[in-house]
């Protein structure tokens, strides 16, 4: 070097990412405790006097969610410890109360047809969650790959890709179903008659049943990722790329330790609102089978159709809100696994 | 006194008359008042009611608003608004309506929810007067009668309107080809096997089509195999469950094994109006259905029939249901009206439902391709004249009809997802169904009707 001297060490693609976090973590100071910090956040003076506009500006969001979450729930707890079926179906509130006889009906009375229904619907709802998230994460991502590079059209292939996010999903079961008839659908049209397969798939009945509500599920929900984790990659800072670059990273190098990694924090989001909005799907198998017995079958059926089915059309809303309950807490513990899995992207910096 | 002053004071005299006469008179609680007292009088304010229909026909919507035409003819101060709700909803949407209050006036009911309904408390019990002015319950067909109320109650919630009866579509030139008889091609379980195996043996066109899983009805479906082997659902006070039972499970099995050996499983998952279309395009030799099919299979493209296509150009006939090696019974359903207790215009309400039941009768059951419940109406020419409709009339002596107890609604329930499964095993299977799978999968069927039974209480 012209300096002379040694030339400091050149800092790894990961050595450089952690710099840049401790970085941010230093970058802003902490608020001088005498230092006003804007309006409607006054510090707490000698006087004590708090200013209630912020409280006064999220009385009404706290309104809706009390009526619209926190009551609904409540009432919904306690209709799971009523005997609220057909002949006390207008007594409402004030049908028997039974205690815990609607949960033990629901997953452990012997002569209960529930018992198996809910063990066969839990299990779909799990598999169901899983293979949802996990490829809609992963189009999602290739989508995005896809539509932050600059090429000619890419503004068509962006509004394409987002396209399926539009339909409604109770449109996407319906249409779904169709596709997948043996016969006239178009996916049997394309394997029997434009590939020239030996087969004809029963797409809904049957184990394959599960693959024919996984897919217009991911179809549909791949767009939300895609635009998230687009959004994540427009705040990967380019100079981690540039210097992986010189230091001869492949493509591969740098998706791998560079762009997941970045991106741990966003895909953690996405699969939260994932698990939480596949876990209560109810539309699309719904719809897909809504028609004569209204039943996905032992390899479709999931939780909220079930209890759909166990509640309207057996008349017995006490025991649909037992087995609702049973769902919230499958759902908790999927969101548990989830939190383990990411707690240390969660962990504030 | 002004004109306008007189005209009100005249109005609010009648309407205090009709008040004190309805109070009197009309009793919801099963009282004592007469026929001649029920109803909304033309003299009555005008007043708007709800009607929720399901698909009857065809053209459902075109021939509700000519029915509520011709009664507002004759009733001006009634307007009747109408909403089609589709089968596959209608048992959720008025469970949320009795449960919410927020409903119609009038509703179309399946007879076999009649019982269900009744106990919730949600509908309107009719007086003696109101049934004395719809003609008495002697006025309709007895059979019909039996669902217009929840068994043990005393209280008749639900008036009969019409019947719907399943019967034997054939294609008329492929029997004459084949030199098979119509008049027994399916007069027993084993004359419809042969039939139904010539056909087939020919090899030119498909030998039966119904719908599995995907029907609307398919614990009606099963109902006639049943009940031909000697079994049933339930006993006859509807307090156990006997689908378990050997001969039940005879006749599930022999109508499994129909499908299995003579129905392509790509039609077994069609629908209802799937399968009535493909008949109608003369996919399939023989079909199952209710006297509609033979209304759209006379009725051109235009106005939503088949009457341009293959199987009506070939020529249909209608047989009654084969007769099984125990007993000869054909399910015999249909529909009732009801008035929702949380209606606000009961007597208005009562009027729409007299008038469907009556007058409105045979022109309106006679468009939708059914028949009649009231005995009289029946002998109207318009349904003399079909001769499709012969099997059908033929049959209505063999017609049973479920019992009518609350728990009915739920075990329909358990039981179209137990046959649900059942499809599912036909439609994977090479060849019918084993009989002990079938007693396996009915012994749970079984325990899920006594379980639905047990939970109604």
């Amino acid at each position: 070097m012209d300096r002379g001297g040694v030339e400091p060490p050149r800092l790894t693609p990961k050595a450089m990412i952690a710099q840049d976090e401790t970085r941010q973590t230093v970058a802003a100071p902490l608020p001088s405790p005498s230092t006003p910090e804007g309006p409607g956040l006054e510090v707490v003076s000698s006087s004590r006097r708090v200013r209630l506009l912020p409280y006064a500006l999220l009385a009404p969001a706290a309104a809706f969610l009390l009526v619209v979450h926190f009551i609904p729930m409540a009432v919904g707890l306690y209709m799971a410890t009523l005997r609220l079926n057909q002949g006390h179906l207008l007594e409402f509130l004030g049908a028997p109360f039974v205690g815990i006889d609607n949960f033990t009906y629901v997953l452990t009375d012997p002569i209960s047809p529930l018992k198996d229904q809910f063990l066969e619907a839990a299990r779909n709802t799990v598999i169901y969650t899983v293979a949802v998230n996990i490829l809609s994460l992963l189009v999602g991502f290739v989508a995005a790959l896809l539509i932050t590079r600059d090429f000619r059209g890419r503004g068509l292939v962006r509004t394409l890709l987002l396209l399926p996010w539009i339909v409604p999903t109770y449109v996407v079961g319906i249409l779904w179903g169709f596709m997948w008839a043996p016969d006239s659908g178009i996916i049997n049209h394309i394997l029997r008659d434009v590939l020239h397969l030996p087969v004809r798939p029963f797409w809904l009945v049957g184990p394959l049943t599960m693959t024919a509500i996984v897919i217009p599920t991911v179809w549909r929900n791949f767009p939300q990722s895609m635009l998230m984790l687009s959004a994540g990659l427009a705040g990967i800072p380019a100079d981690l790329y540039e210097a992986a670059e010189v230091d001869g990273a492949s493509s591969w190098q740098r998706l791998r330790f560079i762009t997941v990694p970045m991106l741990r924090p966003v895909m953690a989001v996405v699969l939260l609102f994932g698990i939480i909005a596949t876990v209560y799907s109810f539309n699309v198998v719904f719809t897909m089978f809504g028609r004569g017995a209204g039943y996905a079958g032992e390899w479709g059926d999931v939780l909220t159709t079930m209890i759909f089915r166990n509640s309207f059309g057996q008349l017995n809303f006490g025991v649909g809100a037992a087995a609702s309950v049973l769902l919230m807490l499958v759902c908790v513990g999927l969101v548990a696994i989830w939190y383990w899995a990411f707690r240390e992207d969660l962990r504030a910096r | 006194m002004s004109s306008l002053r007189r005209s009100m004071g005249t109005t609010a005299l009648v309407a205090l008359s009709a008040l004190l006469v309805m109070a009197c008179g009309n009793s919801p609680s099963g009282g004592s008042g007469n026929s001649a007292t029920v109803g909304y009088a033309t003299s009555q304010p005008k007043v708007k009611i709800t009607f929720w229909y399901m698909p009857n026909g065809a053209a459902p919507n075109d021939y509700f608003k000519a029915e509520a035409a011709a009664f507002n003819a004759a009733h001006p101060n009634i307007e009747v608004e109408g909403t089609l709700v589709d089968w596959g909803d209608a048992f959720n949407k008025i469970t949320t309506a009795l449960t919410s209050g927020v409903g119609p006036d009038v509703t179309q009911l399946g007879t076999t929810w009649v019982g269900a309904f009744s106990k919730t408390g949600g509908l309107h019990p009719m007086s003696k007067g109101e049934v004395d002015g719809l003609g008495g319950s002697s006025a309709f067909v007895p059979g019909a009668w039996a669902s217009s109320s929840l068994v043990g109650s005393g209280q008749t919630t639900a008036i009969p309107w019409f019947i719907d009866t399943r019967a034997i579509y054939y294609r008329a030139d492929v029997l004459n080809r084949l030199g098979i008889d119509p008049a027994t091609a399916f007069s027993t379980w084993d004359a419809m096997d042969q039939t139904l195996a010539k056909i087939k043996a020919d090899g030119k066109v498909q030998a039966f089509g119904i719908p599995g899983k995907n029907a609307y009805d398919v614990v009606h479906n099963f109902a006639p195999w049943v009940w031909g082997a000697g079994g049933d659902y339930v006993n006859s006070d509807g307090t156990k469950s006997q689908i378990g039972s050997d001969a039940s499970v005879d006749g599930v099995y022999q109508f499994e094994s129909l499908a299995s050996k003579y129905v392509d499983k790509a039609v077994l998952q069609k629908s209802n109006s799937e399968v009535e279309a493909a008949f109608g395009a003369g996919q399939f030799a023989v079909t199952t259905d209710g006297p509609w099919l033979a209304q759209q299979l006379q009725q051109p493209k235009a106005q939503g029939g088949y009457g341009d296509d293959v199987t009506a150009k070939a020529g249909f006939g209608t047989a009654p249901y084969p007769a099984g090696p125990k007993d000869h019974k054909v399910f015999f359903g249909g529909s009732n009206l009801a008035i929702m207790k949380s209606s606000k215009q009961e007597a208005a309400a009562y009027e729409w439902v007299r008038w469907l039941t009556n007058q409105g009768q045979p022109t309106y059951v006679s468009k939708v391709g059914m028949w009649p419940a009231r005995g009289l109406s029946a002998n109207a020419s318009v349904f003399a004249a079909d001769k499709y409709d012969t099997a059908f009339k033929n049959q209505l002596q063999f017609g049973k009809s479920y019992p009518m107890i609350a728990a009915w609604g739920p075990i329909e329930t358990a039981l179209v997802k137990d046959f649900g499964n059942l499809w599912d095993q036909v439609a994977q299977a090479n060849g019918p169904v084993p009989r002990d799978t079938v007693k396996s999968d009915m012994s749970k069927a079984a325990q899920d009707v006594d379980a639905a039974i047990q939970q109604s209480k």
